[in-house]
């Protein structure tokens, strides 16, 4: 009786390929969704790979809402972000960074001591993705574009970036804490996902957070593990 | 023979709209908000505390990429108190004067934290009264307009060029010359955000709330 059913069953599929044909499409489908693999949209929709890399173009003009943006130039000498801040010698403990969404507000601690609380632009035309995060890697300066019609933005120079990802979150989808040339609304959301923060407040974030700047481009490791990032919807 | 056809055909639909709806479902998760409306109140902006006495008192804010300062002094004389601003340099720190009013001591004029324009042209600051809050934007070199007004009067253009909305907020600065004014429709609950074009003087509505 068994053995007939069993019968039955691959003579079904056989005799109507119409019926693997669907599985097999509907397999390709929902196994891309369903794996850990699955790429959510980049933070930055044109530069998903570019902004990964460090690049600096001085003089450029940037776009944002519509409207040309002069783009500082980078100056790669050590400068602000060198400068030591109060307490920050003293403390000791891990480093991690808190995001809330509600209050759009960053706060930096090392154990129990607070390096920094300042406001932060989050996602308003994208979503910030929220979770505990790592910093995989530190980048000077790089290009950021993406957007389209009267939301496209192409975006030379963005300083201080620092990109962070998790199992949900991959790397290659670009979300990051970076310095902000071309808005000046703090408090508010205003990205495309990213968290924006005052140039002086990241640059200081920027060489404290781990890894170690290193040149340029600092990846993490598993001797330099990065900072982790929290970041919550907030109340 | 039929039946086994109408079996597999039957099978097929199921399968194919489970597996539809389990790829809607994920996508919903990743879905993009282009148009936001929001019923959240915006987030406060920090102003400066002003303790206002004899003294002097100075409040400081920088701009974003830290080259620019602008200060203000404060100082109560009896019933008033008498503001001054200026802006300097980081590189010169020799001081700008901007503008300067007398207060009553129920009314204030603080420094947003948004102030400076992302290219440091303009500031903006904003008067608190018992009955309304007014903006005004300046040249961050103190020259004055076109028109030689030495500020723009944000409530005042505002009620001259949009009707049947009332301005909630002045947050800061979308752009280099793109000021954001977050309102509320007089009929209804519904909220709207304006650029105020300062080069132009215009407002224009925008389909996306900035909360």
């Amino acid at each position: 009786m068994v053995r007939r059913k069993r019968k039955k069953n691959i003579h079904f599929i056989l005799r109507y390929p119409i019926n693997l044909i669907v599985i097999l499409t509907l397999v390709g489908l929902i196994y891309p969704v369903v794996s850990k693999n699955y790429s959510m949209p980049c933070a930055n929709s044109l530069s998903c790979e570019e902004s990964l890399k460090f690049k600096v173009e001085n003089n450029a003009v940037g776009i944002f809402e519509n409207q040309k943006v002069n783009t500082p130039n980078i100056d790669l000498s050590p400068g602000i972000g060198n400068q030591s801040v109060l307490g920050e010698s003293n403390a000791t403990g891990e480093k991690h960074i808190y995001v809330n969404l509600a209050t759009q507000t960053l706060s930096a601690y090392q154990g129990d001591t607070l390096f920094m609380q300042t406001l932060i632009s989050s996602g308003l035309w994208g979503k910030t993705p929220t979770g505990d995060f790592t910093i995989w890697i530190k980048i000077r300066s790089t290009t950021m574009s993406g957007g389209s019609g009267a939301d496209y933005y192409n975006l030379p120079n963005v300083p201080y970036v620092m990109f962070f990802s998790n199992n949900q979150v991959p790397a290659s989808a670009g979300f990051s804490l970076h310095g902000t040339y071309w808005h000046n609304n703090f408090g508010h959301r205003m990205s495309h996902g990213c968290v924006n923060m005052k140039t002086t407040d990241v640059a200081k974030l920027y060489e404290w957070a781990d890894p170690p700047t290193a040149g340029n481009t600092t990846r993490a490791n598993d001797t330099n593990p990065g900072t982790k990032v929290t970041i919550i919807k907030g109340s | 023979m039929a039946t086994l056809r109408r079996k597999s055909i039957l099978i097929s639909l199921i399968i194919l709209i489970i597996g539809v709806s389990l790829v809607f479902l994920a996508k919903q998760s990743y879905k993009v908000e282009s148009r936001a409306f929001s019923a959240l109140h915006d987030s406060p902006t920090p102003n400066p505390t002003i303790i206002v006495s004899n003294a002097v008192q100075e409040t400081i804010m920088d701009s974003p990429d830290g080259k620019m300062t602008l200060k203000m002094e404060s100082q109560q004389q009896g019933d008033y108190v008498e503001y001054s601003f200026y802006t300097s340099s980081k590189s010169v720190p020799t001081k700008q004067y901007i503008f300067s009013k007398k207060e009553i001591v129920s009314d204030s004029i603080s420094i947003p934290y948004n102030t400076w324009s992302p290219n440091n042209s303009y500031l903006f600051l904003k008067e608190s009264t018992p009955v309304v809050n007014d903006y005004y934007v300046f040249f961050a070199s103190g020259k004055n307009f076109t028109d030689n007004s030495q500020y723009l009067d944000i409530q005042e253009l505002f009620a001259q060029r949009v009707t049947g909305y009332t301005i909630l907020d002045v947050t800061g600065w979308a752009a280099p010359n793109l000021l954001i004014v977050n309102t509320k429709a007089n009929q209804g609950e519904r909220k709207v955000s304006f650029w105020f074009n300062v080069a132009s003087k215009t407002f224009t509505q925008l389909g996306t709330y900035f909360y």
